[in-house]
């Protein structure tokens, strides 16, 4: 085989850009810190780290809304327990009053203080949250409840609108509790009706007794309710447990798919460099003598 | 007599060997000249006679005669080196355009189609949650604008890449024409000598090269005639034939005007090209790059026509519906629709929200509807969703580009070791080329010597007859 020149100087400036070529493609893994650079570097690594990072980002954006929820039912709830403890309140009140005993003048100044609690109710249910009201359905612009301060009626103008969040893939929770509920009305009721009793001139010991029922049943559809929002609300931080394990399962697994394990590359770049400043070292013997400088 | 023909044989001898050391001067200069040839001066004796005087001895040889200055060519392995250049070439062009367009879709990134897409669904999600904020109606306008952008925008590149190889092909058709020219003239300048006789070895050798050149554009067929001249045909059609030469020429594509195909010029008909530069930029062009532009324009259009169809049949805060969210049919001009200009008029009830016997302004139930067409499956006869089918695209993208890549470098690798074994041939060894220097002047000295050995011979010869 004969060797000249030209074959010895092309095949070391061929092996000379192969090994610049790796060298240079090594460095920028070291760098970047990714094993993939371009889809050709793993095409179907490619393909599931995208499906990882779109995971991620779905998994985000339900934790967003899993936040929203949580807001709603904790003020849902806050707003209920406001409305029970004015029950409570007149309950107390009502047992009061209920003794025959009581003059007129003192039975006036409970049904003050039941209007009061009347109005407090009502202006709980008529609660805001982020400019909205969370207890008109879909009506949200619009008042849900209305006192008559003539008659003390409560009309509910909002409608039975369920204001759905998807917390997760097809999981819809209804975050929002529509007014037009017993939880609503019965307590309303109840409270109107001691308070027309109580002004009621020659109202009897009987009759407040009768409001008493009302108001404990008021208070069974209240708790009831309070007790359907408790469970939602603890469905939305299970949900929400999940989901913060799997971003962290999600992480974990694009870090093996994308990431270069630094202590190999490092490594390997360090190969690499020694391999090729040895081919350097090489080429440059081979600017050989020829004969000619042996001749003479 | 005897004298006078040994000096006519050193005389022989000293011009023979001195044409030798000029031949090797000439190897030696040329050691780096592309596509060079070594060329070696072959000896014969010269014919021999049968001398007057001593007949019985038999024939006398007569000395040395340079009969042919050999062109050290292996033209067995240039057909196949020329065959591996046309697959080379071919691969490189497609191998170069796929990582150009790996570049341009940047995947795996955060600023990317894929990133952008989920940004958009999660948006309407938001939305869906406070249907009246402004700021998540903002959100949402935004998400989709840049959405849309970044369609419009890999679009364009891809079509503008498109668009740049025609420029390659007049350049490369060009090319191709000067080489056929080129040849056209060599062959006659070849026959010619041939034909009275001589080597037209450095013609060859530029002849050679061009070939090889030619052999990197375009996958042409070369053979030799008898008379020397090379024919040089390309799908039958003669492109160099003796000391004709057929050029190409590039018209417009009829469906798109924008591009060039090419064509024979003498009769206008379509080349069809399989190897080389120019088969690389067309399938490049035709199908790499228009591959991935359906993908992309598929994608749009499924974007377009599943938004505004779930969009139309929500309300906006007005208490309209039937408006469209999305304009345009193709990623190149995928766009949002005036309809929407107006932030409220983003469809996000189900029902009318102005008409409270039906529905509310807190009814984000359109919303959630649109953020679901991100699982739905659209695509594939229902067994991929639009971000299944770009992630599809991108991983078989990857998988293209990796073939082509080793398709490139295998050929590189087959290429450079056949030139290697023509090289082995036709190289020129500078150690060899000091050895015969030293033989061919050893030879001149000899004869020189001899020159002067038979010059007192024959001042002997004449001193005996002066007596």
């Amino acid at each position: 085989m004969r060797i000249t020149n030209n074959l010895v100087l092309s095949r070391v400036l061929r092996d000379l850009e192969m090994s610049r070529r790796r060298l240079n493609d090594l460095q920028v893994q070291v760098s970047s810190g990714k094993r993939i650079l371009k889809p050709e570097d793993d095409p179907f690594g490619t393909g599931k780290a995208l499906g990882i990072r779109t995971a991620l980002r779905v998994n985000e954006s339900y934790l967003r809304i899993l936040e929203a929820s949580r807001n709603w039912l904790t003020v849902t709830e806050a707003a209920l327990q406001t409305i029970g403890s004015a029950l409570q309140k007149a309950y107390v009140l009502a047992l009061g009053a209920s003794n025959d005993s009581l003059g007129e003048d003192e039975r006036v100044l409970v049904a003050k203080e039941v209007e009061e609690l009347l109005r407090q109710a009502v202006s709980a249910a008529n609660t805001r949250h982020d400019n909205r009201f969370i207890f008109s359905g879909y009506q949200t612009h619009t008042e849900p409840f209305e006192l008559d301060d003539l008659t003390f009626d409560v009309t509910y103008n909002g409608d039975g609108g369920k204001i759905e969040h998807e917390i997760e893939p097809g999981h819809m929770l209804v975050a929002n509790l529509p007014g037009n509920v017993e939880a609503f009305s019965e307590p309303f009721n109840a409270l109107r009706d001691l308070l027309t009793d109580l002004r009621t001139p020659g109202a009897t010991g009987d009759t407040i007794k009768d409001n008493i029922t009302k108001i404990e049943e008021a208070e069974n559809a209240l708790l009831e309710q309070i007790a359907t929002i408790g469970a939602r609300a603890q469905a939305v931080e299970r949900i929400d447990e999940r989901l913060r394990q799997f971003d962290i399962a999600l992480q974990e697994q694009l870090s093996k798919v994308e990431d270069l394990d630094m202590a190999e590359g490092a490594m390997r770049l360090m190969n690499q460099e020694l391999a090729y400043q040895t081919l350097l070292r090489v080429a440059a013997t081979l600017s050989q003598p020829t004969l000619i400088e042996f001749l003479r | 007599m005897t004298g006078f023909l040994g000096l006519d044989i050193a005389l022989r001898s000293l011009m023979a060997h001195q044409q030798a050391m000029e031949v090797v001067s000439h190897n030696i200069a040329n050691v780096n000249t592309p596509g060079y040839s070594r060329q070696r001066p072959v000896f014969t004796s010269e014919a021999a006679y049968y001398p007057a005087m001593s007949a019985d001895a038999g024939l006398m040889g007569m000395g040395v005669r340079l009969a042919q200055i050999r062109r050290m060519s292996a033209d067995f392995i240039t057909t196949q080196v020329r065959l591996e250049k046309h697959s080379y070439s071919k691969w490189a062009i497609i191998r170069d355009t796929l990582q150009q367009i790996e570049a341009i879709i940047s995947e795996p990134s955060e600023g990317s189609l894929s990133a952008v897409m989920d940004e958009f669904w999660a948006a309407w999600r938001d939305l869906s949650v406070d249907p009246q904020s402004t700021a998540l109606r903002a959100n949402v306008y935004e998400r989709a604008a840049s959405l849309a952008s970044t369609l419009n925008t890999y679009s364009e590149q891809l079509v503008s890449a498109r668009r740049s190889f025609n420029l390659l092909i007049n350049e490369t058709v060009r090319d191709v024409n000067d080489i056929v020219q080129e040849l056209a003239a060599l062959n006659v300048q070849i026959v010619a000598v041939l034909a009275v006789g001589d080597q037209p070895n450095d013609l060859r050798d530029r002849r050679d090269l061009l070939l090889d050149t030619l052999a990197e554009l375009v996958d042409v067929t070369v053979s030799e005639e008898e008379n020397g001249a090379t024919t040089v045909l390309l799908r039958g059609h003669h492109l160099v034939m003796g000391a004709e030469a057929g050029e190409l020429a590039t018209v417009s594509v009829s469906e798109d005007p924008t591009l060039l195909n090419i064509v024979f010029q003498d009769t206008s008909e379509l080349v069809r090209i399989d190897g080389g530069k120019l088969a690389g930029i067309i399938e490049a062009r035709d199908s790499v790059i228009t591959d991935i532009l359906d993908d992309l324009d598929t994608i749009a259009a499924t974007l377009v026509s599943q938004v505004n169809e779930v969009h139309a049949q929500g309300y906006g805060l007005d208490g309209v519906t039937g408006r469209d969210f999305f304009e345009g049919s193709s990623a190149a001009d995928i766009a949002l629709s005036s309809a929407i200009a107006d932030l409220s008029h983003i469809a996000t009830a189900s029902a009318d929200p102005t008409d409270p016997t039906v529905g509310g302004p807190g009814d984000g139930s359109n919303a959630t509807a649109i953020a679901q067409i991100a699982d739905a499956l659209l695509l594939n006869d229902g067994r991929a969703s639009i971000g299944d089918y770009y992630r599809s695209m991108v991983a078989t993208l990857g998988l293209d580009a990796g073939h082509a890549n080793q398709m490139a470098a295998s050929s590189r690798v087959l290429v450079d070791h056949l030139e290697d074994r023509r090289e082995q041939v036709s190289g020129v060894s500078l150690d060899e080329e000091t050895v015969d220097l030293i033989r061919y002047q050893r030879a001149y000295q000899a004869a020189a010597r001899l020159v002067s050995v038979i010059n007192e011979m024959l001042d002997d010869l004449i001193a005996l007859g002066r007596g």
